[in-house]
């Protein structure tokens, strides 16, 4: 019993980190429609934005981890401007050939700026703390309850805030929203903004979780897809948090009882059994429209 | 008499031509350039590892070589222009990179340095007519006859493991985890626990992993659970850091035993807390010059010196296969691949005495390679607080 309460626990660090790169794609692709493969790229950007303030420039964690942050924000709406707002209506395909285009040049960008000799973070707290029979660090700890803090405050920004009553307007329905005065330029701007802080947010936070290497974005990036494409059309925000924590829990008991090297085949097989079984996702649409956020 | 005067005129460019390819002989004992090709990673993730040091080990003990005028092949000396194609460590960039060369003319090859990619060319080393000296511990490609390693197969790695395990008895209980993409020590896997279990000792976990991954804390739960009293890491560097990293997070504080080769920098630079590094040890063959310049080896120093700060994870392997080569080079008839092929075939491991940092051993009839292997072990090394990596003094009965 020990060993699978201690289990659980390792998942659910290991979900904080999935749920906080799925939250990110997540507001982009139900906002913009946009399957930005380069996001997983945005997250090691942030881990390395983290290592260059705290670790090469001597800044205080939190303070690179600010930066992180900010740093990929304004990251995105680059992206944004640059390159996806100019391929709004071309199809999907160009979209996802762009992002993906875009993520290998981010990862050459941060190999040739930083090396591909893996680097660490030092953590800003050490430690490991005894909950009862499971252990866990004090700072997968920290990262836990950051994740539950971002998850709130995105939640909030979506669902209570007057950004977010916009934001939802133009996920529903883009030509209506645009239409009842919703800037929807704008918006699309700040909302990769968001999406590209979370990933920030994430990689700076991470970063001192273990060595990193330009390539560190590609499988949280993909457990964020699996989650999007497992939520469905109609989940809202919460589902992208649960979807994170189930799929780092399947993964993780997988690990722990059946093989270690059938992680992700697991993950995989559950994914594509559950499409056939369900192919709209686990949330239907209420309605014919759109109905994401 | 006009048609005879084309004919030798045709005839003397051709010899002027041929004369040209031939490297342009110079008239005072100065031999075509031996262009030798690298196959190492430029860029991925092993390139900084690996590639870097390796490449860099190599144009040092080239460079000195050209600054004499060259290695001297059947009396002249002849200059080393040495490119490296960048295979990133990879089967595919390799067989690619490996074609390139080839198309390039090359004959003459060092690398591949990594076990996949060296799987992945055997084919086309086995169609060349090429003479390769690889670096890699996987099992196949010196089974061509052009095929030669300067370092110990991959079973070395295990009989240095089971060689200390025999001298441990306090050690009963052994976890293993693989990287499964590793496909030498992947192959390795059963030897060792045969090994482990003909000693009397028990298995309690035998994992996998896939390289890439970061979070190892369920399989390491699942080896504190079961009680290990010794953990077999055989993971790449940043996969051994953090496989080290969540076993003491977790509460595992059993001794735990690498693979990797991780340098005295590696170490300081993916383990932020060096305490955790208390009982951990290294069975590898000796890579990088750490644990000879904690011994005062005067050659390593030079070598430091020769490297400057591109020393790294394989500079002491790379400056033995330089040399190993060079030396092929200067006992050989020609530089045609087949008198190569020849001279490390007939290479004395006395005739290297002294210029390698790795200790080759004679077989019996004083040869460097059998088969196309040398008898060279790996070591097992311990970590010590404010030294590094120490070479642990092998016993008898390893």
């Amino acid at each position: 019993m020990d060993v699978l309460l201690q289990q659980i626990t390792n998942a659910l660090v290991l979900g904080g980190a999935y749920v906080l790169v799925a939250l990110g794609l997540f507001l982009i692709f139900s906002v913009l429609d946009i399957p930005n493969f380069a996001h997983g790229e945005m997250f090691a950007a942030g881990a390395y934005i983290q290592f260059l303030f705290s670790v090469q420039i001597g800044l205080p964690f939190v303070v690179g981890l600010i930066l992180a942050i900010t740093i990929t924000a304004g990251l995105g709406v680059v992206l944004e401007r640059l390159v996806f707002r100019r391929l709004q209506g071309v199809g999907l395909f160009p979209v996802l050939i762009a992002s993906l285009a875009l993520g290998i040049v981010l990862q050459q960008v941060i190999a040739l700026i930083w090396g591909t000799s893996p680097v660490t973070v030092p953590p800003p707290v050490e430690g490991v703390t005894a909950l009862g029979p499971v252990l866990i660090s004090n700072y997968r700890l920290l990262v836990v309850a950051v994740v539950l803090v971002a998850a709130a405050g995105t939640a909030w920004l979506v669902y209570r805030s007057a950004f977010g009553k916009q934001l939802r307007a133009l996920a529903q329905n883009r030509p209506l929203a645009e239409l009842s005065g919703v800037r929807v330029a704008r918006v699309g701007t700040l909302t990769f903004a968001i999406g590209s802080a979370l990933a920030g947010l994430a990689g700076g936070l991470l970063a001192a979780a273990g060595p990193m290497n330009p390539y560190m974005g590609f499988h949280p990036m993909l457990v964020a897809f699996v989650v999007l494409v497992v939520m469905g059309a109609g989940g809202r925000l919460s589902a992208a948090v649960t979807g994170g924590l189930t799929v780092a829990i399947v993964e993780t008991l997988t690990a722990g009882y059946v093989s270690n090297a059938l992680r992700l085949a697991v993950v995989f097989v559950a994914l594509v059994a559950f499409l056939v079984w369900r192919p709209e996702g686990a949330i239907r649409q209420a309605s014919a429209e759109r109905a994401r956020l | 008499m006009q048609r005879m005067h084309r004919i030798v005129a045709v005839l003397g460019v051709a010899a002027l031509a041929a004369a040209g390819c031939a490297g342009g002989e110079g008239s005072d004992g100065e031999g075509s350039v031996i262009r030798i090709a690298g196959l190492m990673p430029l860029t991925g993730p092993t390139a900084d590892t690996y590639g870097a040091s390796m490449v860099a080990s190599i144009e040092a003990a080239f460079d000195d070589v050209n600054a004499e005028g060259g290695v001297e092949v059947a009396g002249e000396r002849h200059p080393i222009e040495f490119r490296v194609f960048d295979d990133q460590c990879k089967p595919e960039a390799s067989q690619s990179a490996a074609q390139s060369a080839l198309d390039e003319d090359y004959e003459i090859f060092i690398g591949p340095i990594c076990s996949g990619a060296a799987s992945a060319v055997q084919p086309t080393m086995a169609r060349s007519e090429a003479f390769w000296a690889i670096s890699v511990a996987v099992d196949g490609p010196t089974q061509l006859p052009n095929v030669f390693r300067t370092m110990p197969r991959i079973g070395a790695y295990t009989d240095a493991t089971v060689g200390w395990l025999a001298e441990h008895p306090e050690f009963q209980r052994i976890a293993i985890i693989t990287d499964q993409n590793h496909t030498g020590l992947v192959a390795a896997t059963d030897g060792l626990v045969e090994g482990i279990e003909g000693l009397g000792r028990e298995i309690v976990a035998n994992q996998q992993y896939q390289s890439g991954d970061t979070d190892f804390r369920a399989p390491v739960t699942e080896v504190i659970a079961a009680d290990a009293d010794l953990y077999l890491q055989r993971a790449y560097p940043a996969e051994a850091a953090l496989l080290l990293q969540q076993t003491r997070e977790l509460g595992g504080r059993m001794p735990v035993m690498w693979n990797a080769g991780l340098t005295n920098d590696n170490v300081e630079s993916l383990v932020p807390d060096l305490s955790l590094m208390d009982g951990v040890y290294q069975a590898a063959p000796l890579f990088s010059l750490d644990t000879f310049l904690a011994d005062g080896d005067p050659l390593a120093e030079e070598v430091a010196e020769s490297v400057g700060d591109r020393a790294g994870t394989y500079t002491a392997q790379g400056h033995d296969l330089a040399t190993i080569v060079l030396a092929a080079l200067s006992r050989s008839e020609d530089t045609t691949p087949e008198a190569v092929q020849a001279a490390m075939t007939d290479l004395q491991a006395s005739e290297l005495e002294g210029r390698t940092l790795n200790d080759y051993r004679p077989f019996d009839d004083g040869r460097l390679f059998r088969e196309r292997e040398v008898g060279l072990q790996a070591a097992v090394a311990s970590w010590e607080q404010g030294t590094g990596w120490v070479a642990v003094p092998a016993g008898p009965s390893s």
